[in-house]
């Protein structure tokens, strides 16, 4: 199988991300075509937010087909000429209508030039407001909260916030950032878990909430964080491969951070 | 006639269903990842702040670390403001304002109210209120009073918001 022939076949698939395993061989065994299908996952990715209203699923091999078969234009559609103009037409198109349409369009220019151009009315400057970072402002939210927040369960539940937030920002960013920044944030998201999460609950002090209160916390964490491992799975699965390491870093870190809960309350149950 | 009556048919559908849309969609992927990049530092240095957050359980220790978060906001407007670029001032001074009103001051108010003034608590309340303090003219000597950073409206509504946090840290 050449490499022009595997292109095409990929560019022929319904989704060019979703590759089956006789074309995927050869993405493994060539550099050129891996580089250039992550190029085209990419796009597709782009085409896939568009907001616009999915296609029929068999839309794609319809344009194919008319593309690729027959003259593009059959034939010249001939318009047929009515013979006269109605008789409101007629009216319409006398002396008097002409008289008084153009009087009419008089005026509204009369009116608009001076609605423009009256004297003290300056034109007012649309100025969009630039875009803010939204992570910035989660994560500025959150450290505001969890600074104001005296509860130390809370803070624990700020904290799941705050992993959350990351994880989401990772998946939206994996088809677009480059490898090292998909590094960092998972390794953010790796300190949020390890030295936030699982270390504070280790930590926390048996009169901060009741027994009852503390294992619900701590379950409900614990399903949080398995929650996010399955959505970082389930990107790296339909991410490009220099996103997967990040995307599996964090669903490693959730389900390590899962087991840690657990062992806590295991411990403290004991 | 028929034509005419036809497009403006057409063209009143397509008006009702424009005005009919959604709010415009949300950031762009690239604009997302162009404002990650500018704000990579500031967020490493936010997020091992809420990690710090997270285990402080004294609220003077709190307050150290709030104080923290709004040094590394202050020194990101610096650069901005050296860097001429006035949205990106303003939008750090809205960060600022909100950490400093938000977060610092009701902290070290709620302290003060339960700590001797001379006990080690104390003396590390009154540490962070300065250093707030200095930080904080430290900001705003790096916005211009005029010019293309100086001259924006944003940018004077962020001088006028830190003039009175100032006022709140004496």
């Amino acid at each position: 199988m050449t490499c022009p022939s595997v292109r095409n076949r990929i560019l022929a698939l319904p989704d060019p991300r979703q590759v089956p395993d006789a074309l995927r061989a050869h993405l493994t065994a060539c550099p050129d075509c891996l580089a250039w299908w992550g190029h085209a996952a990419r796009v597709e990715g782009f085409l896939a937010r568009l907001p616009v209203p999915p296609a029929p699923a068999d839309k794609k091999a319809d344009l194919l087909a008319d593309l690729t078969t027959g003259p593009v234009i059959a034939r010249v559609p001939v318009v047929a000429r009515r013979p006269g103009r109605g008789r409101l037409v007629g009216a319409l198109a006398g002396p008097g209508w002409k008289y008084a349409g153009g009087l009419a369009a008089a005026v509204l220019v009369a009116v608009g030039g001076w609605a423009l151009l009256r004297p003290g009315k300056t034109p007012e400057v649309v100025r969009v407001a630039p875009a803010k970072y939204p992570l910035l402002d989660h994560v500025v939210q959150s450290d505001l909260a969890l600074a104001r927040e005296s509860s130390p369960a809370r803070r624990l539940e700020l904290l799941g916030g705050l992993a959350d937030t990351l994880s989401a920002e990772t998946r939206t960013l994996a088809r677009v950032a480059d490898p090292d920044e998909l590094k960092e944030l998972s390794e953010w998201f790796r300190k949020v878990v390890d030295d936030g999460i699982v270390r504070q609950a280790e930590r926390l002090p048996p009169h901060a909430v009741t027994q009852e209160a503390r294992r619900a916390l701590f379950e409900q964490l614990a399903a949080r964080l398995a929650r996010t491992g399955d959505e970082a799975d389930r990107a790296a699965g339909e991410s490009p491969p220099h996103a997967r390491p990040a995307l599996r870093t964090i669903a490693d870190t959730a389900r390590d951070g899962r087991a840690k809960l657990r062992a806590v309350l295991a411990r403290e149950g004991a | 006639m028929t034509r005419a009556a036809a497009a403006l048919l057409i063209f009143l559908g397509l008006a009702a269903w424009a005005g009919a849309q959604g709010p415009a969609p949300g950031l762009s992927a690239a604009d997302r990842l162009r404002l990650h990049r500018a704000n990579r530092t500031l967020l490493a240095d936010l997020v091992s702040a809420g990690v710090a957050l997270g285990g402080a359980d004294r609220p003077v220790a709190r307050a150290e670390t709030c104080q923290e978060s709004a040094r590394v906001i202050g020194i990101a407007l610096r650069k901005a403001a050296e860097a001429q670029d006035a949205d990106r001032v303003a939008e750090l001074g809205d960060h600022l304002d909100r950490m400093v009103r938000d977060g610092l001051v009701p902290l070290l108010d709620e302290v003060r109210q339960t700590t001797p003034a001379e006990s080690p608590d104390g003396k590390r309340l009154k540490a962070v209120r300065e250093g707030a303090a200095g930080d904080l003219d430290w900001v705003r000597a790096a916005i211009p009073p005029a010019g293309k950073v100086g001259d924006s409206a944003r940018v004077k509504d962020v001088s006028a918001k830190l003039e009175g946090l100032r006022q709140q840290l004496k």
